[in-house]
This record gives structure tokens, sequence and C-alpha cells, in this order.
């Protein structure tokens, strides 16, 4: 399928450049690739972002990604999610047990 | 004690050298036959859980759990079958698990119950936390939480 765009010169001359530097042959193909990274990215984010509104578990962001669980951990790490967030049960199990300490402590 | 543990604690573990933190005396760490399977392309974490630190169970009445993935319903139902807290990073399925009334840990947790248990020392439950933190796997406001906590 063929598409007509229009680009203003400078980032026509900066598309060139790069095309040069990585010796891809057309500025189509180079293009596509950069198309394809981005909406790559875009969905990646748009992910990460239903597992921290709680929309969707770990599991199903990788399976929506096509990613494995790994894979998955370390995209909300590259993009800085931490895995918990202040309301997961985990955490407030974590400051539970911190409290029992602190009562204890406390106590004796 | 008992937990179930998911596949996402086991990859935390992995990536910090940790996994022999799983080796207590005292607790029992099971995991479903599903999460084994989807650990079929990592061959070092397989061969770990070869050497038995973790059993894996079959399962033998997964319950059927909406919006929830089929292994996450397994580590749900085994901690049901069995009485068991789950050891799961994964607060979505932490949050399902909660609602059914399981209790449920992530590894800052596990090791604030260490620390509790007596199991490792202040120092070493700091360590263990600040890892945790500068890895990105707990946030670092829970950090400070935690910290101020255990220092005071």
């Amino acid at each position: 399928m063929k598409i007509i765009i229009s680009m203003p010169k400078p980032l026509m001359a900066e598309l060139d450049e790069l095309k040069n530097q990585n010796g891809r042959s057309t500025r189509s193909r180079l293009i596509q690739k950069l198309l394809r990274d981005s909406l790559a990215r875009e969905k990646q984010a748009r992910v990460a972002q239903l597992y921290v509104k709680g929309k969707k578990t770990l599991r199903q962001c990788a399976e929506i990604l096509e990613i494995d669980l790994e894979a998955m951990i370390d995209l909300l790490r590259g993009l800085n999610i931490p895995l918990d967030d202040g309301r997961s049960p985990q955490n407030k199990m974590a400051l539970k047990i911190a409290r029992q300490i602190r009562e204890r402590k406390v106590r004796v | 004690m008992l937990f179930v543990v998911d596949t996402s604690c086991l990859i935390v573990l992995q990536k910090l050298g940790w996994l022999d933190e799983l080796r207590q005396p005292d607790d029992t760490f099971l995991c479903p036959t599903k999460v084994i399977h989807e650990l079929k392309n990592n061959k070092t974490l397989l061969k770990w859980i070869n050497k038995g630190i973790v059993g894996v169970v079959k399962v033998e009445k997964p319950i059927s759990i909406t919006a929830i993935s089929t292994t996450d319903a397994e580590v749900i139902s085994l901690a049901l079958e069995r009485g068991a807290g789950i050891l799961s990073e994964d607060k979505e399925l932490g949050k399902k698990a909660e609602r059914l009334g399981i209790s449920v840990y992530n590894l800052a947790s596990l090791f604030m119950l260490f620390y509790q248990y007596g199991r490792i020392d202040q120092r070493g439950c700091l360590k263990r936390l600040r890892t945790l933190a500068d890895e990105k796997f707990i946030s670092q406001t829970l950090y400070r939480q935690l910290l101020m906590s255990i220092k005071s």
C-alpha cells in the first residue's frame, strides 16, 4: 500500500542523514522501521498503564504484548514502574508486619 | 508457614541472585504445575526448582475466576486448597487473592516476616529492602515507610 506524506525540509534532511548512517536502502523502509518501533513502544506504554491502573494482572499484560512474564517485569522496570503500589495487599502486609514489630519493641 | 509462590517472585529472586532465600527450614514453598510450564524457557530456574526447594504440585480442582489467566487461577486455587499464603509481586493477582481471604506477600513483606521471626537481623532486612527499591521492584515510598518503621 502506498501513501503520500508531506514533511518539513529539516525533518526530511534528518531522515536522509539517518538513512545514510544506517545504510537503509530507501526512505520508505526507514520510515516503516521507525513507525513500527514507535507503535510498539506506544503499545507497551499503554499496556503498562493497564497494570498501573489495576485493570490487568502482570500475566494478562504479558499476554497482550505476546512476551513472557520476565520480559514484562523488565519492561515495567525500564519504564520506571514499580511492581507494587501503595495500595497493593502485599504492601499493606509489609506495613502491617512493620507495625507489629514496632509495637513489640514498644512493649519490650 | 506455607506459601504458594508465583512465577513473578521466582523471576525477581533469580534476577537478584536470591533464590536460596527460600531455603527456610520452617517454611514450605509450593508452586502449581502451570508456573513450571511458564518457565519452560528459563533453564536455570527450572534446574533450581528441580533441587526441590520449591515443591511442584498439581492443582486438584482449579477454580474459575473471571478476568484472570489460568495460571493466576491455579496459584489462587492451590493457596485455597492448602490454606497457604501467596507470594507474588503482581499487585492485581494480590488484590484478587485478598478478596478470597488469602494472605498475600511480596518479597518485601516476606523479608519483614523473616525479620519479625528473627531469621534475619535488622541490618540484613534493611539491606534486602534497599536492594528491592534500588532495583525498582518496590517503590521508594514503601522502602522509606518500612525503613522508618524498622528504625523507630
